[in-house]
Formats: structure tokens, sequence, C-alpha cells
């Protein structure tokens, strides 16, 4: 079994008068990236927080690589990134100088640093950049390198919160190719954002908060989390020449389906097979005779699901809040 | 290299800055030297030291202060709490690396002073005085780092300025009174030993340093949320009263005793009123307690509880130990020796109604409205009580006016109800859950 990067054990953090986590349990799988979205007070940046060790909760408890950080703070960091919602930058270093405070305070063996600095740099695009002071920098460089200060350890973790605030369109365009590349090279992201489109571009598994309560923890259809490993379900789209409704009976008594849809030439279904066992099903199409044009995975929406589960649960539990 | 203590030298560092104030200083020296016509030694080593002064006490105290402060004004103090490094690394990379450039100054204003006192003074004189005035140094930028990590835990929002103000107070207060008792005499009394008066101000200042230091160090462990046992407060306790006692009156145990309970009063006090209290904190110790988890309640434990539980032995002792023919007048000051199993109970009392108002989420201010309580406790209502009925019922309203048999008994009443009132209030800010 494959032990996850993170593991939370009922947490529970009180505000004085106000509960901003209630038993959250839930466990972050390596590679993946999470998105922790919610509605504001939902608890994701206290959540984070906690996870980070900068705050203690009033019970429960949170591991990172299987090390307690509340037992084990700093040896914890040195397996952890975390960017604040509210993060600030020595405005008088140079960019050179903040990663080599970061690589140093992180504990990088001296040797190492100046590659680290100079490998940083070049991931977040700002190798030209590594003589000047912070202060001169724009705010998608400065997004950047404070992200290069949380990573320049290659931390197994990196916790975001709301990362692309204030960005334009263009910095977070290029901030989403930054967390793909770090998911790529083995990174777990745990990402709080509220502009979900965003978040849909690099998201393997989404985490729904409300109320300080998880609502909805899962792998995202399409994502690499869903239809990369082994039969995990999922939902394709077929579309053929011809009108669906006559293709559906048959359709539906292949294996590994379950008819969703069909309507005019498309029909979509939930396939629980392999990616061998999707690759017999379109051979089977085109033995059938039936002019298959195309089969493609159906990407959830991060946001259509998200609001789903919040309508969900607000129907089902409307009253369950811890009150003062 | 410390990576702290390096960042500090960064910005502290810079070849204009190095060449500027060594200019500045040659600048001054010469302008004494050519300005005395005679004996230039003396004006030299008094302007040397006050230069001294100005940029190891003054300037390098303010930079090792803001050296936390500026943490918070620049949002970057995650990113240090996020660190992997430990907290005595982060403590010392701080105080050396944010003061190093008033030190440097500082280096270059001995290089005159030194020689210019030798003319008048012996070597080991002129050393030691050299010595005094570094410990100074450290001592208060220890100390100022140490008032505003404390500030930090109460407050993300404390303006820079609040822990220098907290200083200047303790030196105003503890500074005079040490220069007053130096004053009058060439050697000091302590533990019926007699010191030379500048030897015994010097292992003072280093005792005090030490504690500076620890205090710092100890408040940063805090901060960055590495726990650690909670030996520390009792310890500083027990230190300053070994120390104050040490310059007592005959009656050793006695004044041990009250001096002990009145440092742990001093401490708790302290303690109490600068470190959050809020309900959840104490939620969590609770549920730590229940789950028989000691070692987490005591690596969690706020600091004034250690101090109010060692002032209960000073009281005792202090109550056992005084001689009952011993005449000793009633006043505020003396309360303490004439009533000590009173005073720790109203000690208690008093923790017990801080917590009552840090408990409650619609008091704003629990330390203003806890101020205000104890105005009302030690002074208006006994005061009204002895306009209504004399001493008996200004004695009900503040035991320690009372006869001592009796304060004992009206001090547990005091207690117990301020208990009875945390309970009540613990009890009704539980969170309940409201399942639907």
């Amino acid at each position: 079994m494959i032990q996850p990067v993170i593991e939370v054990s009922d947490l529970t953090f009180d505000y004085p008068g106000f509960r901003a986590l209630d038993r959250v349990s839930l466990s972050i799988a390596p590679g993946s990236v999470t998105a922790l979205v919610g509605p504001n007070g939902a608890g994701k940046t206290t959540l984070l927080r906690c996870i980070a060790a900068l705050d203690s909760p009033l019970s429960g408890t949170v591991r990172v690589m299987g090390l307690d950080v509340f037992e084990h703070p700093r040896e914890v960091h040195q397996l952890m990134g975390y960017l604040s919602d509210n993060f600030g930058l020595y405005s008088e270093l140079t960019v050179a100088q903040g990663l080599e405070y970061a690589a140093r305070s992180q504990g990088l063996p001296t040797a190492s640093v100046a590659q680290a600095v100079q490998h940083t740099a070049k991931r977040m695009g700002l190798s030209d950049k590594l003589g000047n002071l912070a202060s001169a920098l724009s705010r998608g460089q400065r997004q950047r390198l404070a992200i290069g200060q949380a990573i320049i350890h290659e931390p197994k973790v990196l916790l975001l919160d709301e990362p692309a605030s204030g960005l334009d369109p263009e910095a977070r365009s290029a901030l989403a190719h930054v967390f793909k590349a770090l998911q790529a090279q083995g990174m777990s992201l745990l990402v709080s954002s509220h502009i979900l489109a965003e978040l849909d571009e690099y998201s393997t598994h989404m985490l729904a908060l409300n109320q300080g309560r998880v609502l909805e923890h899962r792998a995202l259809a399409g994502s690499g989390a869903a239809s990369g490993v082994g039969a995990v379900e999922r939902v394709l789209r077929l579309e053929f020449v011809h009108g669906a409704e006559a293709i559906a009976p048959w359709l539906q008594t292949q294996a590994h389906v379950q008819l969703q849809r069909a309507e005019g030439r498309v029909i979509d279904i939930t396939f629980s097979g392999d990616r061998t066992d999707q690759a017999a099903l379109v051979a089977a199409c085109v033995t059938a005779g039936h002019a298959l044009v195309s089969m493609a995975s159906v990407t959830e929406n991060l946001q259509q699901s998200y609001l789903k589960s919040l309508a969900a649960e607000r129907a089902t539990a409307p009253a369950t809040r811890m009150q003062a | 290299m410390n990576p702290e203590f390096r960042r500090q030298l960064w910005l502290q560092f810079s070849t204009t800055r190095l060449i500027v104030l060594p200019m500045l200083l040659a600048a001054s020296f010469i302008a004494v030297y050519v300005n005395v016509s005679s004996a230039p030694a003396a004006p030299l080593a008094a302007t040397a030291m006050l230069l001294f002064a100005v940029l190891v006490l003054g300037m390098g105290t303010i930079a090792a202060g803001a050296s936390v402060m500026d943490e918070i004004a620049d949002r970057t103090w995650d990113q240090q709490r996020m660190s992997a490094m430990q907290p005595w690394a982060m403590t010392w990379g701080k105080l050396a690396g944010a003061s190093a450039y008033g030190w440097y100054g500082g280096a270059l204003c001995l290089l005159v002073a030194l020689p210019s006192v030798w003319v008048a003074e012996p070597l080991a004189v002129v050393l030691r005085w050299a010595l005094l005035g570094c410990l100074a140094g450290v001592f208060l930028q220890a100390l100022l780092i140490a008032i505003n990590l404390q500030l930090l835990k109460t407050s993300s929002r404390v303006s820079r300025r609040s822990g220098m103000w907290a200083l200047l107070l303790i030196l105003l207060w503890g500074g005079g009174l040490v220069m007053e008792s130096l004053r009058r005499v060439n050697h000091i009394g302590w533990w019926n030993q007699a010191f030379e008066k500048l030897d015994f101000a010097l292992a003072s200042l280093a005792l005090f340093a030490v504690c500076a230091l620890v205090a710092a160090w100890r408040s940063m462990s805090e901060v960055l949320a590495v726990r650690k046992l909670p030996w520390g407060w009792p310890a500083l306790a027990l230190v300053a009263t070994v120390y104050i006692s040490g310059f007592g009156w005959t009656q050793r145990l006695p004044v041990l005793g009250a001096v002990g309970l009145s440092v742990c009063a001093v401490l708790t006090y302290f303690a109490l009123l600068t470190e959050p209290q809020q309900r959840p904190l104490w939620q969590r110790l609770v549920n730590a307690a229940l789950g028989m988890q000691w070692r987490t309640v005591l690596l969690q434990l706020p600091r004034w509880p250690t101090t109010l539980v060692l002032a209960i032995p000073f009281a005792v002792m202090t109550a056992m130990a005084l001689n009952p023919n011993t005449a000793v007048p009633w006043t505020l000051s003396n309360a303490v020796l004439l009533q000590p199993i009173a005073f720790a109970l109203l000690l208690g009392r008093d923790c017990a109604l801080a917590l009552f108002f840090a408990f409650s989420p619609q008091t704003r201010r629990p330390v203003m409205a806890f101020a205000v309580l104890m105005l009302v406790l030690y002074a208006i209502l006994p005061w009204l009580m002895r306009a209504l009925g004399g001493p008996v019922l200004a004695g009900l309203a503040l035991p320690l006016l009372g006869n001592s048999a009796l304060s004992v008994v009206v001090a547990a009443g005091h207690l117990g109800l301020a208990l009875w009132l945390l309970r009540w209030r613990w009890l009704a800010t539980a969170p309940r859950t409201a399942e639907a």
C-alpha cells in the first residue's frame, strides 16, 4: 500500500467562539495535486496552517511522510514548502540572496546551495533577475520568487494558499505550468484557491471543505489520478457519424460500460475498464460497424462538481454547525 | 554560517556603511582632540564610551528588537517559522546579526576608549569596564528580543515600539534601583559576603545577560512551535529570588520566602497578562489531561501556572519562618510578609478571574477588564467598605488588611468564588454540536 504524504486524523481547531475545523480526516496521495476548495470561512487556510505546524489544533493529529508535525515541526519543514496567502519577501535582499537564505534556512548543505539557487531561478523563470532586489519585481515575479523560496529544498509536499490571487491571466497560466512541472517531478501539491477554473488545469483531486468539515475528497474524473492508473471509473464521450440512440442499446451490452446519456450523435458512458479495455471497446465499435468518430475522456469541471457538492450538502445538512 | 546571521549581515553591512561609520567616528574623535588644549585622554575616553553606548546599547538594541518585529511588518514571519532552523540558531542569528553594525562601531569606540582610560586606570579595571559595557549590550539586546517575542505571542499586530517602551520602563525602574544601591557604597554585601562594587556589577550583569539569552531562546522556541518542558519560568523565579534575597536583612528564611512569593507573584501576573489565554488553548490542555498525556500537558502549559504553584511553598515558608513576636508594621509592601498564605490565595483568585475574562467571547479587551476589576478589588472596594463598616468589612473585601487566621479563610472564600465563576464560564462557552 502506498503511504500517503499527508495524513490528517480527527483534526479539530477552535478559534474563540468558533470551530474552524471539525474532526477533519483525510489523506493526500503522493504525486497528486489536490484542489482545496470551499467558501470563505470553510477552514481552508486553517487546515493548511495546521498541516504546516503553524497553528496548533484543539485535537487530532497531522502526519507528513509519517512524521507528526506537532512533535517534529522543524523536521517536517524540511519535507514541506508552504506559501501563505499573505506572504512577504525580504525586499532589501536580491532574488539570489532571498533564494540562498531560503536554501540555507531549510538545511541544504553549503555545497549544494549555489546549484539550488540557479536551478530554482531557472525553474521559476527568474534567472535574469537574480541580481534584482525583491522590491523591484513585478507581482507575478514576486509570486514566483516566493514559490521558489518554498520549493528550493525540493520538498515532498507543497502547500499553497491562494497562490494565483492578484495575478494577471498570463502569470496565472505560467504558474499552472510550474505546478504541473512540480507534480511531474513527484511533488504532492495541496492548493487552496477561489479561482476554480485555474485549479481545473492541473488538479488531480478535489478536497471540498464547508463549515470546517470535509464535504468531498476524491479523484477528479479525467485527471491523471482517475484515468491513468488501472481500472478507475471515468466518463467517456463517444461521437458517432449516425444517430446515437440506435447504438446505445448495443453499447450498454459491452463490458465495463454504463450508459449515462445518449443525445444526437453523442453518447456519454461511465467506463470502469483500464486502457486495454478501452482499446478493445474502440475495436468492438469498428467491428460492429458503428461509425465511431472519436472517444475522449470527459474532464470534470471542478466548479460544477464543487457547486453540486455544496448544494447537496446544504440540502441534506442545513444545521450541522458547531456553535459556541 | 548561521543563515539568519548571514542574512542580517547582508542587511546591515554595505561597502558604504562600512566606510562611513569609521569616518564619522574618526571625525568625532579628532574634533574632541583638537578642542582640548591639554590632557585629551579623559575627554576622548568619555566621548568614546558615550558613542559606544549610543551604538551598542542604543542602535544595536533597537536593531535586535527590529529583527523580530520587522518579520511581522514585512509578512515574512511565516517563512521563518517554516524554516528548519532550530530556536537557538534563530535566536543568536538575530541577536548577533542585527546588532553587528552597532558592535562594529562599538569596537572602534573601544579601540579609542581603552588606551585613553588606561592612562589613568590600571589595565584590569579598564578591561572590566569594557566587559561591563559589552555585557550590558548583550543583556539589553537579548531582553528586547525576548520582550518582542512575548508581545508577538499575544498579538501579531503589536506596534514595533511596544517592546522598546517596555524595555525603557524596566530599565528606568531596575536601573534606578541598582544605581541608587551602588552609589552610596564601595562594597556590596550579598549573602554575608562583601564584594567590590565593580566586580559585583560585572557578575550581576553577566547573570542578567544569561537570563535574557535564555528568555529569548525559550520565547523563540515557543513562537517556532518547538515546545519545551516548562522549567524556564520557575527557574527564572528561583534565580531572581536567590539574587534579591542576598541583599536581605537578618531573618533570612522569612525574607527568602517573602521575596520568592513576591517574585512569583510578579512573574505570574506578567505571564498571565502577556500570554494568550483563550479557551481553545485551555481546552487543548484539558483534553490532554483527560487523556492522561501528562507530557503534552507540560509541553503546552502556559508559563503562569508554574510560578503560581511555586508561590505556594514560598508562602508556607514565610508563614512558618516568621517569628510571631517580630514587630513588623503593616504596610502594603509588608503584607506579603505578614499574610503570605492569604496573599498566595488571592494570587490564585486573580488568575481565575483573568481566565474568566479571557474565556468570554464577548470581552474584547480581557486584560483591560481584569485591570479594572483589580482596581476595584484592591482599592475602591476596601476603601468603600472601610468607610461603611470599618476595618472588619474592609478585611472582608481585601483579606490582606485583616486578622491573620480569618484573612486566610476570607481569601480562600474569594478563591472559591472565583473558581466557581471560572467553572461557570467554562461550561457556558463550551462548543456545542447542533446536529440537524
